[in-house]
């Protein structure tokens, strides 16, 4: 190949290279499904391994309703082609299979590499469209409440106990049957029912999974991937910002919640406790809450709703930069 | 034409192309670091008690800027950083310099810190900054006295924190997207102590043991097992964080 060629071939895929539109490359297709992490359908257990709760209690979900949405796909090489669906959907997420639902369809996509960012919405904004999962009474409880979750279950343990803050207790008549080391007076509770309506609207992404960003579109092909609910988070020890590792999961703050030991832990209650009030959350725990918005964090109610906009991953453990102020596309 | 003509020609080609699409290169940039406290008179604190501090030295540093909109993993590298570590007088509102920041010119969305000690990953535990050897491995020395009603509770605690896990830092934040540049001259960092005790429950504090002794013997130890103490921890980590802002010419995006 002589000089001449050399460089004008060069010159040429110089020039294909810095075109901000995909002429001349190949198209593929995305389909987005939701999915659940093993924590929302089949609970958590109690136990000493990594992802079990490890003081004692397990957890079980009979509803975990998300809505979710506004699924933006960005091409890596040039932020102003951007593609996107609003749609959002009102999911139970306690009743998915493991390959997840599929719900979004992006097509005729140059086949290169995305970046893909999502939300949990605001129901009563966005109006999500209701899942056959989710019954009509709850969809309308979301949207009334303009709630992101409704999360209902359950904590149990054969030997659980409350200790709910002296200053804040409602015992009645009931007999203490063991304190904590710090003397609080303790309760048999074994069995302590939830179901909360949580406003928890956050956006995720640009997600990545091993810093390898969004989603590589095959040409020709068809690319599925995941958005990933976790259900694990309000056990937590700790914020992560990131990977999980080193985290424990830990459940007698929410026991010690049940203030008037009726065996349910409602807002109200939450509502009513400061962090600082909990003898439980002590210094295996870290409040570092990464949202502004929810400052001060000066409640239960609060810390759970910090917890819950963690929650959103990506293709199972795959992390998302956490937005959690209005979604934008300036970036 | 000769092949040499051409050969320029088609670098001109490539350079103007491949200078329009990659990234060239990140300018360095250096930044003072200023940090600054709050004059306060009486702050309201829980059930009707009013606090007046009169000590809040907070061990601070070292401060990460991240590129990513919350801080943690997705902040590796950082894209501004300030190494050293500094005692702040939360209570005096004058800036001072804390040192110099440095890192690579470009958008920064939120920040993560330590308070007086650090965790390494390869420590099996935390190892006290400067700033916190110099509060005797305590992110915060606090004193000041509580009044409701006629009724004086004086108070001190030495509170320290540090993260949980190997490898992460304790405190972060979120920022309004902000470019860092060349002509970006300081960083400052201010804190708030009102944050700090917001959250202490005095009623409970005074109806201490602690409490009774100490109206004949000083003022009251916080205990690191009490509401109080786990208030201050709370009001560090995450009320506390310090509001961040830029001299120069930092753009808002």
């Amino acid at each position: 190949m002589g000089k001449q060629i050399r460089w004008m071939w060069i010159a040429t895929v110089a020039a294909l290279a810095c075109g901000d539109q995909d002429d001349g490359v190949g198209h593929g297709r995305v389909t987005v499904v939701v999915d659940a992490e093993d924590s929302i359908v089949e609970g958590v257990s109690a136990g000493t391994a990594v992802e079990q709760i490890a003081d004692g209690w397990q957890v079980e979900f009979d509803r975990y309703i998300v809505a979710i949405g506004h699924v933006t796909l960005t091409l890596a090489r040039n932020s102003e082609i951007v593609r996107e669906i609003e749609e959002s959907f009102a999911v139970d997420l306690a009743t998915l299979n493991s390959q997840g639902l599929a719900l979004w369809e992006f097509e005729d996509l140059a086949a290169e590499t995305w970046q893909i960012e999502y939300a949990t919405v605001a129901a009563g904004d966005a109006d999500p469209i209701r899942h056959r999962s989710v019954s009509e009474r709850d969809h309308a409880a979301l949207i009334e409440q303009d709630a992101t979750y409704l999360i209902a279950g359950r904590l149990s343990a054969d030997e659980g106990m409350s200790c709910p803050p002296p200053a804040h207790a409602d015992p009645g008549d009931a007999t203490p049957t063991g304190e904590r080391d710090t003397g609080e007076p303790c309760y048999d509770n074994p069995s302590i029912e939830f179901s909360w309506l949580v406003p928890a609207e956050t956006t995720y992404g640009p997600c990545e999974v091993d810093g390898v960003e969004g989603v590589s579109v095959p040409e020709g092909g068809t690319r599925s991937v995941a958005l990933t609910l976790h259900g694990d988070h309000i056990f937590f020890n700790g914020f992560p910002g990131g990977s999980e590792g080193g985290i424990t999961r830990l459940a007698q703050w929410l026991a010690d919640s049940d203030l008037n030991l009726d065996g349910e832990v409602t807002r109200e209650e939450l509502e009513a406790i400061s962090p600082a009030d909990l003898a439980e959350l002590d210094e295996r725990y870290n409040l570092d809450a990464p949202f502004e918005d929810l400052l001060p964090l000066d409640d239960l109610w609060t810390y759970v709703r910090a917890q819950l906009r963690t929650q959103g991953h990506f293709e199972g453990e795959g992390e998302c930069a956490l937005g959690g102020r209005a979604h934008d596309h300036d970036h | 034409m000769s092949d040499e003509r051409n050969a320029w020609r088609c670098t001109l080609a490539c350079a103007v192309c491949l200078a329009g699409c990659i990234d060239v290169g990140q300018e360095r940039v250096q930044f003072d670091v200023h940090v600054a406290g709050r004059a306060l008179d009486e702050i309201e604190a829980r059930h009707g008690w009013t606090v007046e501090l009169s000590r809040a030295d907070l061990a601070f540093g070292p401060l990460f800027l991240c590129a990513s909109t919350t801080a943690g993993d997705l902040c590796e590298p950082a894209r501004a950083e300030w190494l050293d570590s500094v005692v702040v007088d939360t209570l005096d509102p004058a800036s001072k310099t804390a040192g110099m920041g440095v890192g690579l010119e470009g958008e920064v969305r939120s920040f993560m810190y330590e308070l007086g000690a650090t965790w390494p990953l390869a420590q099996p535990q935390p190892q006290p900054t400067t700033a916190g050897e110099a509060l005797d491995e305590h992110a915060l020395k606090l004193a000041g006295v509580a009044r409701r009603e006629g009724r004086e509770v004086h108070f001190e605690a030495e509170v320290a924190v540090a993260a949980n896990t190997a490898g992460r830092t304790v405190a972060s934040g979120q920022l309004d997207a902000q470019r860092l540049g060349a002509d970006v001259t300081t960083l400052r960092a201010r804190f708030d102590p009102e944050r700090f005790v917001a959250q202490i429950d005095f009623d409970e504090l005074a109806g201490t043991q602690e409490a009774e002794a100490a109206d004949q013997d000083g003022p009251i130890r916080i205990r690191p097992d009490s509401q109080a103490h786990r208030a201050v921890v709370s009001g560090l980590v995450s009320n506390g964080r310090p509001d961040i802002a830029w001299d120069g010419s930092a753009q808002k995006e």
